[in-house]
């Protein structure tokens, strides 16, 4: 049989793919395969769509990065954000969408060669310790919670912070 | 030198690889969508002269220029889960930097800057985890990177933002998959802020019962709590698999038939596609686990998954083959190999 999609070579691949319980089914060759991303490793799932939804309808193209040039209707429509100065340019726009991602917009991680010190140099009044909020503390309960193994436990708390999350 | 795959692994009866990458941009040019030619080129000139006078004894680097290869040399790297499908269609101006033994594969020019991979065997998150730090604090001295204190490593999608870590591990669950808990266990796992997949499909049905796991939160955990959670939650994941090939394996003549089967087929058939290579390994790989079949191991298995992918087997031969001489080389490859 003949790949339904190119119709030139032979179907050696047969994809099924359900979208929102929907089962599709094609008989497609390996270039065109290949070229669809299927088997790819490293696929995600593209973030424009969802930039877009948050995005909302407002026209923010006047407004332009003075770094890379990108309008922030462009980061939208392909979800790619232009350069690193954009992060601080369009913070307002894109704090939204990353908080909705990963929840908390704080890094904790590694920092890069020669980073620690710049924030020392910056830093010479220590912040006062604030308290911590019931999220925090949920977030600190499901850590526990999936170090200890209590799967369930930590699958109900996670839900309780998305909760919380979702009405702050 | 090995290849990675051919390297100590440990848990191998019920995971197959493991894989760290780390996103990075350096600050000074503009990302992806906005950089130029020129800037690409420059780019991989400050990576290749970054990495280009360290040490790595017999795992030295090979620098690629990704037009240089042919179109099947670069549909092979993906098979072999080198390098994306997305920076092999688009060539241009882009660089891979592999070591030796293909355990570290860095794409300069993907939809970041820099993309550092590193391959292992087994399960092996933290190792591997190491590895990709040291690769990023030697590239780090010499190239100054995107950061924000608040934001960490900035990404060109904000998915990666953070840490800019993904880590996975490649399972082997045909216990759970036969007794019907793959749709609750992705469920289960998703509401834990991590990824199960199908490695060979999308969905919940996958060709040779792998399953790639990965975490998907990289702003606000660090490095090491987001491995050890990954960890945590596989070796649960493990310890279900091992529970439910006991229950199923013990005295089941049917499952054991199927396994046997699967070897007749590896070991004598003439043509073999790659689905019917993956489904019957498959039974092969748990029938060496269970040790229901000792005359062939899990390496050679490992070995002919890195083998045998259609675009490998052209690259091989160095020329386009039609389907059918594919299935034919590819047969022979195994028959050889389990011999």
């Amino acid at each position: 049989m003949l790949c339904e999609r190119c119709g030139k070579h032979q179907a050696t691949t047969i994809l099924t793919q359900t979208i929102n319980g929907v089962s599709k089914t094609e008989h497609i060759c390996s270039e065109c395969a290949y070229k669809s991303g299927i088997n790819d490793f490293f696929g995600g799932f593209s973030l424009g769509s969802f930039i877009n939804s948050l995005g909302g309808v407002q026209n923010y193209s006047e407004k332009r990065c003075p770094k890379c040039g990108s309008s922030f209707d462009e980061i939208r429509e392909n979800g790619k954000i232009g350069c690193a100065s954009c992060y601080s340019f369009f913070k307002d726009e894109l704090l939204p969408t990353i908080s909705n991602i990963h929840g908390k917009a704080l890094h904790v991680g590694k920092t890069p060669h020669g980073f620690i010190k710049r924030i020392e140099e910056k830093s010479e009044t220590p912040k006062p310790k604030k308290e911590i909020s019931e999220i925090e503390k949920l977030r600190l309960e499901l850590q526990k919670a999936i170090e200890s193994q209590e799967f369930e436990k930590a699958a109900s708390l996670r839900d309780k912070i998305k909760e919380l999350e979702a009405k702050q | 030198m090995d290849k990675w795959y051919m390297q100590n692994a440990e848990q191998s009866d019920t995971v197959i690889s493991t894989r760290v990458r780390l996103a990075r941009n350096v600050s000074d040019l503009p990302f992806k969508s906005k950089i130029t030619k020129k800037q690409m080129i420059e780019l991989n000139e400050r990576v290749k002269s970054a990495l280009e006078n360290i040490n790595f004894g017999d795992n030295s680097f090979d620098f690629i220029a990704l037009d240089s290869i042919s179109e099947v040399e670069r549909i092979s790297l993906v098979e072999r889960h080198l390098i994306s499908s997305n920076f092999a269609n688009n060539p241009e101006n882009k660089m891979l930097v592999l070591s030796k033994d293909n355990s570290i594969s860095i794409m300069v020019n993907e939809e970041d800057h820099i993309r550092i991979q590193v391959l292992s065997n087994g399960l092996n998150l933290e190792k591997t985890y190491e590895t990709c730090n040291r690769i990023d604090d030697l590239l780090s001295e010499q190239l100054n990177f995107a950061f924000d204190e608040k934001l960490g490593y900035l990404t060109a999608c904000p998915t990666n933002l953070g840490t800019g870590l993904r880590a996975s591990v490649m399972l082997h669950l045909p216990g759970i998959e036969k007794s019907g808990g793959i749709p609750q266990l992705i469920k289960t796992v998703s509401r834990l802020g991590l990824t199960i997949r199908g490695s060979y499909g999308e969905g919940t049905k996958s060709v040779g019962s792998t399953y790639q796991i990965s975490n998907q939160v990289t702003l606000g955990l660090s490095e090491k709590t987001a491995i050890s959670n990954l960890s945590n939650i596989v070796a649960k994941i493990l310890s279900t698999e091992r529970a439910t090939r006991n229950e199923y394996l013990g005295g089941n003549i049917q499952l054991e038939d199927q396994i046997f089967r699967s070897l007749g087929v590896l070991k004598y058939a003439r043509l073999i596609s790659s689905d019917e290579f993956y489904e019957n390994a498959s039974n092969v790989r748990l029938g060496i686990s269970e040790g229901v079949i000792k005359e062939t191991t899990i390496s050679a298995l490992n070995e002919l998954m890195n083998l045998v992918g259609g675009a490998t087997i052209c690259a091989r031969e160095r020329k386009m083959l039609s389907p059918e001489e594919r299935d034919k080389i590819r047969a022979k490859v195994i028959r050889e190999k389990l011999a």
